[in-house]
């Protein structure tokens, strides 16, 4: 049987993607569907799941724990992406003036990207220590330094300083590619028009970035939305809710409480906030 | 170009975040060399007084890191090779070859990436429970596929879409067959895109948390990062350990970072923290 080349390449093509669609299906979206099945069954203890509707959403609903640790996220997803944004801005900018040790500079602006996240959260963990931590060390020359890591008005604060810290290297690295694609003569015009630097950036480079700070808006508001590790060690989401965001929420009742239906309900909630933010995110990518 | 009263803001601006990226680094080094009650000591110490390894004897010998090392090393190799073998496959067929829905199956792919690994933590400890695959290098590996698997295929796709055809159309015209051109000409072609991607596979791997911590409890698989998490309870706090296996975890990723900065924009552009 003699196939034609067209059909020959069309099965070659789909041979090649087959074993990795297989992994993604039973890996991630195998799950998926599990999680969406969890979500409409009550789970007892020692007992088979029971079908239970939209209950588990409903009750979700009514929950005010939910508000609180809702709350809680946004706050820590819109702090975090202000001052990350606005520092990677102000790096990126610094960073891409042609200046002796500019290399050196982005490299050491860059590490932090690459720590074991662990690690940078105990650093962290240490650095606060209410009783012999270097950070309220030096604030009580000044003031006095309230507990970071137990104080209920301050732990959630204390958590997104450290997502901070984590997620300037990567929004620097995007604004910094941006800043690097921009078309050079319209800076040299601007230059031989002695504009100034605060005209140039608010004329020029600003109105230019713009795409490029959306994307880095977009995925730092996505990752955001997912933090886990530093509110889980830094502060377990105490004292009580104080720091307790969705995915911390999610993570307790399905695995300390066992309430693996309202967990999954939560999780669904979350994924559809998270995939929908990123569906914006591929909207503008593919433009 | 020296130092100007122009370039001047921009150095004090990069010398300022340059302390503030650099300094927790610095703390993590020079805190692992000191010694047990200089953690304790009030005003804190900047340099350890008296500099001390102990630290690290502790960790290595007599509280067997070695072993979460292996760990760590075992699921990060097994899950790069696998991610980077397959999606280096899939991506060249999804950015050489058109078949029906090709373009939704890539932008499906896409789409996983951006699943909340929190969502697939619980169903992914139930499926592991009910297989009796807890606490196995397997469970983890198959965990970090999900966020690596994605990550390849996009990374080695975007690399075929601008790798030029000519190679490929030459060796076919010479009689090459499909699977000939593509062992002989695009591997070889794409191996330093395959490493990269490989490096930044690995990284994430290694660094990886919250699945590691579910879904392992013994030394049979227990992680780097979960061993470290565990020396500091609510109750105590074991900092010289602490520190000196955060210096071991810490270096090789580093040291693997600075080799790899001519693709540190592009890879972390396409792919966000894995965290």
């Amino acid at each position: 049987m003699k196939l034609k080349i067209q059909t020959k390449n069309k099965i070659f093509g789909f041979t090649l993607v087959l074993p990795t669609l297989i992994f993604i299906f039973t890996i991630i979206v195998y799950p998926l569907i599990m999680l969406l099945t969890m979500s409409v069954y009550h789970y007892e203890s020692l007992k088979n799941p029971v079908f239970c509707g939209l209950e588990n959403y409903i009750e979700l609903l009514k929950d005010p724990i939910i508000l609180l640790v809702l709350k809680n996220t946004l706050i820590y997803v819109g702090i975090t992406v202000l001052f990350t944004l606005l520092i990677g801005l102000g790096m990126a900018l610094a960073l891409n003036s042609n200046i002796r040790g500019r290399s050196l500079f982005r490299i050491i602006l860059l590490l932090p990207a690459m720590l074991p996240s662990v690690v940078t959260i105990l650093i962290f963990f240490n650095l606060f220590h209410p009783r012999y931590g270097l950070i309220p060390y030096v604030l009580s020359f000044f003031i006095t330094p309230p507990s970071f890591l137990v104080d209920v008005n301050y732990t959630l604060y204390t958590c997104t300083f450290v997502s901070i810290w984590e997620s300037i290297p990567f929004v620097m690295l995007v604004l910094l590619a941006g800043l690097e694609s921009l078309p050079r003569e319209i800076f040299e015009a601007a230059k031989i028009d002695r504009a100034s630097f605060s005209q140039t950036l608010k004329y020029i480079t600003l109105p230019l970035l713009k795409p490029t700070i959306l994307v880095a808006l977009l995925i730092v508001t996505m990752d955001t939305f997912m933090v886990f590790s530093v509110p889980y060690i830094l502060t377990q989401g105490g004292p009580g809710y104080a720091s307790e965001t969705i995915t911390i929420h999610l993570y307790k009742i399905s695995l300390f409480f066992f309430q693996f239906g309202k967990g999954a309900a939560l999780a669904v909630i979350h994924t559809i906030i998270v995939l929908s933010i990123s569906l914006i995110y591929l909207k503008i990518l593919r433009r | 170009m020296g130092i100007s009263k122009r370039t001047l803001p921009i150095y004090l601006s990069l010398m300022f975040a340059s302390i503030y990226t650099a300094f927790p680094l610095y703390w993590l080094f020079s805190s692992a060399l000191k010694s047990l009650p200089e953690y304790l000591q009030v005003p804190p110490l900047i340099f350890p007084l008296h500099p001390t390894l102990e630290n690290f004897a502790q960790v290595l010998f007599a509280e067997n890191l070695t072993i979460y090392f292996w760990n760590s090393a075992y699921i990060a190799s097994v899950s790069t090779i696998i991610s980077v073998m397959l999606g280096s496959l899939s991506g060249y067929g999804f950015s050489r070859f058109k078949f029906p829905l090709s373009n939704y199956l890539f932008l499906f792919i896409l789409v996983t990436r951006m699943i909340p690994f929190t969502s697939l933590v619980i169903p992914f400890f139930l499926l592991m429970r009910n297989y009796g695959l807890l606490d196995t290098h397997i469970a983890v590996i198959l965990a970090h596929l999900t966020f690596q698997l994605p990550y390849a295929v996009w990374m080695m796709a975007s690399f075929f879409q601008e790798m030029p055809q000519e190679y490929e159309e030459a060796a076919w015209l010479d009689g090459c067959s499909r699977i000939g051109v593509l062992f002989r000409i695009v591997i070889p072609i794409a191996s330093p895109a395959m490493i990269a991607t490989s490096i930044f596979c690995f990284i994430w791997s290694w660094n990886e948390f919250v699945f590691a911590v579910t879904l392992t409890q013994s030394t049979l698989s227990k992680t780097l990062p979960v061993r470290i998490y565990e020396w500091i309870t609510p109750y105590y706090s074991l900092w010289g350990p602490m520190f000196a296996s955060g210096v071991l975890a810490s270096l090789p990723v580093l040291l693997l970072s600075l080799a790899l900065q001519k693709y540190f924009a592009k890879g972390l552009l396409l792919g966000t923290r894995y965290r």
